[in-house]
């Protein structure tokens, strides 16, 4: 009897939780669908190459600069960077623009400000962490030359189309080729939060050696919103500061909705390199940072 | 792919999830899973992804290609519209919620008519308090200290017995959706007649403690759960 009432709180709490992420993440999802449907139909490929298309020592920094100033979700952040692409960016620009978006926007820096009041090294550090992150990525993907596969046989070249019939194709194909990848990322992250038991993952948070990774496991399996991290890192008060600083750089970048969109956007090859290195970038620049400004 | 079954595959998957936010937002049952501030992101969201739909459905603009993964949007619709979970509850079975104390950063505005004193009557109590949440609690008790104490005020909550026995009001807070809530409590000073998860009204006094700030309770009545069950920054 009890084990039954127990099994119904968990899926209650469960239903609930995957309605919320759902219905958090479609609006944005809608938005960056639109705008990178506007990107691949509206704005001429040379426009997005004069400003990104540059050696790399600029356009990344310039890429990552530029997304900054975007207010966007991580659910934006595989579309923009695939239609990005696809219009002749580098892939390494693409994706330190669109990592940059949910990352470093303006009203993540605001609401960790909130979260942190009297603690501006907090917002500084996570900017600071956050930028080195997407630099240091955005390099490495340079370097090694990593490519995502080349665009499937389902994008047409829909040449001789209305523009306005060329934008609802492509937002048409980018949302049922995304929507369901939502839905898979939130019920994951639903269930880890029901089922993970993470009470005694809060036992470890003295020692710093494994506070620090085990708030980048946090960041990846919660897989909260970027907006509303810094909040809940607050709430992380027997952690040190530089392991709640890894939780706020590394879940914009690595989270569970994100590795199933990479994986499904960007094949596996490309998924396992994004992945593993964003999150040593993420760990090393906000242990070396939160070490010096927190 | 025949245009016809395209356009339908391609097209159900969006109407039927815009619809559904539509849907949603027309029964307030948004307010159970996400802030208030996202409502008009819904509509938006809701409108494009009818409006593409139905492009698709009427042939107007047909998908080329329907992944498999398209399906699994018939989920959310599923439990959107037929399961309709309800808020997050005290009683819950969720394994990690935050703590009971965050920091409290807000505002509030204490009337003259409310500083009854701290002998004051349960009537006087009731007839004078002053509505606070949690967390405007908690700011108060830190923040104005000695004067708080004379104060009438009255809070809802759930009812709940925390592990280390002691009755407490909870609310939950959150930022975005309930995937981020973290909950806000105070304590009670005695525990209350009804069951654990029980929306209550509350009414009394400071206990005169910062570091667990609680209510001496006057007075306690069961309520209904509010529309919006969530406190949010």
């Amino acid at each position: 009897m009890e084990q039954n009432v127990r099994v119904r709180q968990q899926f209650d709490s469960w239903s609930t939780l995957f309605n919320a992420m759902v219905l958090q993440a479609v609006p944005f999802l809608v938005l960056g669908v639109v705008l990178s449907a506007i990107v691949i139909t509206l704005v001429p490929p040379r426009v997005w190459q004069w400003v990104l298309a540059r050696p790399v020592g600029i356009s990344i920094p310039m890429a990552a600069a530029c997304g900054a100033l975007v207010p966007g979700c991580e659910c934006t952040t595989v579309p923009v960077a695939a239609r990005l692409t696809q219009r002749g960016v580098p892939f390494s620009a693409a994706l330190s623009f669109a990592l940059a978006s949910p990352a470093l926007n303006p009203i993540v820096m605001i609401a960790t400000a909130t979260a942190f009041a009297g603690q501006p090294s907090m917002v500084l550090a996570r900017f600071a962490a956050s930028f080195v992150s997407l630099l240091v990525i955005g390099a490495y993907l340079a370097a090694s030359g990593i490519q995502p596969p080349a665009r499937s046989r389902h994008d047409h070249d829909r040449t001789g189309t209305s523009r306005t019939l060329r934008l609802v194709d492509a937002a048409q194909h980018d949302l049922l080729h995304t929507l369901g990848l939502v839905v898979i990322g939130a019920a994951a992250a639903a269930t880890m939060r029901v089922f993970l038991p993470t009470s005694w993952l809060l036992v470890l948070s003295g020692n710093l050696a494994i506070a620090i990774p085990t708030m980048a496991v946090l960041a990846v399996v919660l897989a909260l919103c970027s907006e509303s991290d810094a909040f809940v890192a607050a709430s992380f008060v027997l952690f040190p500061p530089t392991a709640v600083l890894v939780f706020m750089v590394v879940g914009p970048l690595v989270d569970i909705r994100l590795l199933i969109m990479y994986r499904s956007v960007f094949g596996g090859k490309v998924t396992v390199a994004i992945a593993g290195f964003a999150m040593v970038a993420a760990l090393t620049s906000s242990f070396v940072i939160g070490s010096v400004l927190l | 792919m025949n245009r016809i079954v395209g356009g339908i595959r391609g097209g159900l998957p969006l109407l039927g999830i815009g619809a559904s936010l539509l849907s949603i937002v027309w029964s307030g049952q948004n307010l159970f899973y996400v802030r208030s501030g996202m409502t008009v992101p819904l509509v938006v969201a809701g409108v494009v992804l009818v409006g593409l739909g139905l492009a698709a459905m009427t042939r107007v603009a047909v998908p080329h290609h329907v992944p498999k993964s398209a399906i699994v949007v018939a989920i959310p619709v599923l439990f959107l519209l037929v399961v309709q979970p309800g808020p997050l509850s005290v009683d819950t079975g969720l394994a990690y919620d935050g703590f009971g104390r965050v920091p409290a950063r807000t505002s509030i505005v204490i009337p003259a008519a409310a500083v009854v004193g701290v002998d004051a009557s349960i009537e006087q109590i009731g007839d004078k308090a002053v509505e606070l949440d949690p967390t405007q609690f908690q700011y108060a008790a830190e923040q104005l200290s000695a004067q708080f104490g004379a104060v009438a005020l009255r809070m809802i909550g759930q009812v709940i017995i925390d592990s280390d026995g002691i009755p407490r009001l909870v609310r939950f807070r959150i930022i975005c959706c309930a995937a981020d809530a973290v909950r806000v409590w105070v304590k009670l000073d005695r525990p209350l007649e009804f069951d654990p998860g029980t929306w209550v009204s509350v009414t009394g006094q400071w206990d005169s403690d910062t570091t667990d700030p609680g209510i001496r309770v006057a007075s306690a009545v069961e309520i209904d759960r509010p529309d919006n069950p969530y406190l949010s920054i």
